[in-house]
């Protein structure tokens, strides 16, 4: 069964330098690799010492490379999905002519990258394709909304195409709105069909797991715990950290070398968030990484951890359960039950002090204003019950707010439905 | 009233300029309100105080605070979001994965950026300085107000009436509650917020945008097309910070083949942006933080200039004539002629360059003339209109 490894973390860390250099070394060892970008700000390129685009390209024995744009593989691999999105938005010239107009989620746009290396992975020419991405937290976590939406997809699309089929023509005539017709409707379908196949691929612990690539700077490392956090909550498997731009013991020069004392309370906070997963240290180079010697250099110094490509050990993950009023978080730990556990929030980051370690768990938005409200200790489970604030002062302003502004909408109803009434009978009388 | 909005990717010290910067304005004597979008908390640790998302007073003329995304998209969308959970809550028990997910975390920046409209509309404040979402998020959603209005325009109003007309059936036969008239109010009210808010974010005699980067190549390719596509929307750019340069000292022994690529990078910089300004600061001996650093840091950058003037108005168009055609030309760096697409209807021209899509409201002169066709040579964008 091939391999799928995702690379992941901001711009500027160093990831395309270590998906590039994992991708030598795969293919290094016989194995046939495709290394893929899908972030907007390619530099395979740059990188191989080579143009690389939209064609697939072979940079050494068994090595390919290919740099993906969402918004071509939209167009050109998906057209019915394109004019369908198009369809959806309304249907005026402008949106038929352009057809890369679409009003998406923010995210959204990368899981046609994502559709596209699925299909890629199924063509079976890859034993290993190791994706170079923009961080991709947020996109994975919209991967869960076609699963929210099967139900109504099941129910609704049967009655929706025969209603489209009685009510089409109506619609045009009296309301001037193209519904999507039959085909659409059947490509709707498969879209969402396509996008639950392509969650269960990459949530499948046996073929696709993600590492993260950060380097021990306040921001980077906030950026990187908050990806943790949506690639856990949404069940993908990170099975390795790679810190970058550690610097050395002695750098030469006393600036550089109080900077390293200012790394490494982040060192600190990365390794107490990244309890169970391996972290590999990378030295800050003095120089680039650009072109195929230094990536050979990087995949030589660096990569030399047993088990490069194997699976992690399976780990039972924490999962949350709503509970009235709130959440209970559930940590899988052997021996809870005889342990002195001390549980602190700070915001959106959870502390578990143990006798003899820390472990820091980045928690969902929507935990942000909760309070811990009890701690169950059981044999090898840790619970943590999480009660939804009462409303604050602020938020209290709010609900006044949202309150008022419906008041005022209350009053301005009579209005609106005599201006409908005059719009409705413009059109009868053909003046719009 | 001025607004000065800080953006550029994670890490790159933008929190700490912005602080900077409004510090030393409230001690110019400026009433200047700061806040950020940023969820990591960076503003209150910049300044070492608590902040929430009410206006604190944390030094003379200065307040402060940090936005909560998920407070300010409650406000602004809250009822058409809630009505969406019904939807899915309904039939799918998704738990806290669905409820998070709800929250759509791409959107919150953008309806965090309505803060601003409130403060401006307070009146309180001379200055307003934003510390903004990292790069990409901030590009793509500077192109909503746009495409929601597209939305409120021309699809609203049809869904409004399909859904009096059909929603009784929908809902009888397929128990899909219908939307209450509250859900569009809102999302009209909404768009015009943001309608509004863009108005004033697009004058450029009030809104400035300041790109924050470091000399490194990633980080300078990454600003370059930041540069171009906030400059795309029609949005003023004046000034540019190039921060964390390495002193002399610190390249000495091991990082000494550091020292080569960043003199090229910084080169590369000074010419890369136009008309704007180019601030540059350097490596501090400790991490930003406190008042006392933050005032250091300003008076380093601000030795002889007043943060607060606009630096540059270069316009990223202008109109020219040729015989009986008409040009409009767009200054638009840094792209492929490839991927530029370009449409007209009606007052409305399209500008589509790879995913990202604009629209300018063109003048009558030009709205009446066809467009005829276009050219892109140089970084420019000359787009012709005749008569037919």
């Amino acid at each position: 069964m091939g391999r799928i490894i995702i690379f992941t973390g901001k711009g500027g860390v160093g990831k395309s330098s270590l998906a590039a250099a994992h991708a030598v070394s795969s293919a290094s060892g016989g194995t046939k690799t495709l290394l893929v970008s899908t972030d907007m700000a390619h530099n395979l390129g740059d990188l191989f010492d080579t143009e690389a685009g939209r064609e697939i390209k072979t940079v050494m024995d068994c090595l390919d490379i290919l740099e993906l744009d969402p918004d071509w593989i939209m167009q050109h691999e998906y057209p019915d999905l394109s004019r369908v999105l198009g369809k959806l938005i309304g249907s005026n010239s402008l949106l038929e002519t352009n057809p890369g107009d679409y009003f998406l989620l923010p995210g959204f746009e990368n899981l046609f990258s994502l559709l596209k290396i699925r299909k890629l992975y199924l063509s079976g020419v890859y034993d290993r394709i190791i994706v170079d991405c923009a961080p991709t937290g947020e996109t994975l976590s919209l991967l869960k909304l076609p699963e929210l939406l099967t139900w109504y997809m099941e129910k609704f699309f049967p009655v929706g195409k025969v209603m489209v089929r009685i009510l089409s023509p109506i619609s045009k005539l009296k309301y001037r709105v193209s519904l999507p017709n039959h085909k659409a409707m059947d490509e709707i379908e498969e879209l969402h069909a396509r996008l639950v196949l392509l969650q269960e691929l990459l949530q499948d612990p046996e073929i696709c797991t993600v590492r993260l690539v950060c380097i021990p700077e306040k921001m980077v490392v906030e950026e990187t715990k908050r990806n943790y956090m949506y690639l856990n909550l949404y069940g993908y498997q990170v099975d390795r950290v790679f810190m970058n731009r550690i610097l050395p013991d002695d750098t030469g020069n006393e600036f550089m070398n109080h900077w390293k004392e200012i790394q490494k309370p982040y060192i600190e906070e990365l390794e107490s968030v990244f309890v169970h997963v391996p972290i590999t240290r990378i030295p800050w180079y003095p120089d680039e990484i650009r072109g195929m010697e230094s990536v050979q250099k990087l995949s030589r110094e660096v990569l030399q951890y047993p088990g490069l490509f194997d699976l992690p050990p399976k780990r039972d993950r924490e999962i949350y359960i709503t509970i009235p009023n709130g959440y209970k978080l559930m940590i899988p730990l052997p021996g809870a039950d005889h342990m002195q556990i001390k549980v602190k929030k700070y915001q959106l980051d959870l502390d578990i002090t143990l006798h003899n370690y820390n472990r820091r768990i980045p928690l969902p938005y929507i935990l942000k204003d909760a309070k811990i409200a009890d701690l169950i200790q059981e044999k090898d489970m840790l619970s943590i019950i999480f009660k939804l604030e009462e409303q604050s002062e602020e938020k209290k302003d709010i609900s006044r707010e949202i309150e008022k502004r419906k008041q005022e909408r209350e009053a301005g109803k009579e209005k609106r439905k005599a201006r409908i009434a005059r719009f409705r009978k413009g059109k009868n009388g053909g003046a719009i | 009233m001025r607004i000065i909005i800080y953006t550029g990717k994670g890490g790159v010290g933008k929190t700490s300029i912005a602080a900077a910067t409004a510090l030393f304005l409230g001690n110019k004597g400026k009433k200047v309100l700061v806040m950020s979008t940023d969820q990591a908390h960076s503003l209150s640790d910049s300044f070492d105080v608590t902040l929430d998302s009410s206006p604190r007073e944390i030094s003379e003329n200065l307040w402060a605070l940090e936005i909560d995304p998920v407070v300010e998209s409650a406000k602004a969308w809250g009822q058409l979001r809630d009505y969406l959970k019904q939807i899915i809550r309904q039939k799918a028990n998704g738990g806290l994965e669905a409820d998070e997910v709800l929250l759509f975390p791409g959107l919150d920046e953008l309806f965090s950026l309505l803060k601003i409209l409130e403060a401006i509309e307070s009146g309180k404040y001379d200055v307003i300085v934003v510390d903004c979402a990292p790069t990409g998020e901030t590009l793509s959603l500077l192109r909503y107000p746009e495409r929601l209005s597209v939305l409120a325009d021309k699809l609203l109003p049809s869904v409004r009436n399909f859904t009096s007309a059909f929603g009784g059936i929908i809902s009888r036969k397929t128990t899909v509650p219908k939307p209450r008239d509250e859900v569009f109010a809102e999302f009209d009210n909404l768009v015009k917020r943001l309608s509004r808010l863009r108005e004033i974010l697009v004058d450029r005699n009030i809104c400035s945008m300041r790109i924050v980067m470091t000399p490194e190549r990633i980080v300078y390719e990454e600003a370059r097309k930041n540069y171009t596509w906030i400059r795309a929307f029609d949005y003023a750019v004046d000034a540019v910070y190039l921060n964390k340069i390495y002193p002399q000292e610190a390249l000495k022994g091991y990082f000494e083949g550091w020292s080569k690529l960043q003199e090229d990078i910084i080169r590369r910089i000074r010419d890369s942006f136009g008309e704007c300004k180019i601030f540059t600061l350097t490596l501090q001996k400790e991490e930003v933080r406190g008042m006392s650093m933050l005032a250091t840091v300003g008076n380093q950058l601000y030795s002889s200039e007043d943060p607060a003037q606009i630096f540059s108005r270069d316009h990223a168009f202008h109109m020219e004539d040729e015989g009986a055609s008409r040009y409009l030309i767009l200054d638009l760096p840094y792209v492929e002629e490839k991927d530029i697409s370009v449409s007209k209807e009606g007052e409305i021209l399209y500008l589509t360059i790879k995913n990202e899509m604009r629209c300018f409201s063109l003048p009558d002169e030009i709205s009446r003339r066809e467009l005829s066709g276009w050219s892109y040579v140089d970084g420019k964008l000359k787009i012709i209109f005749d008569y037919e």
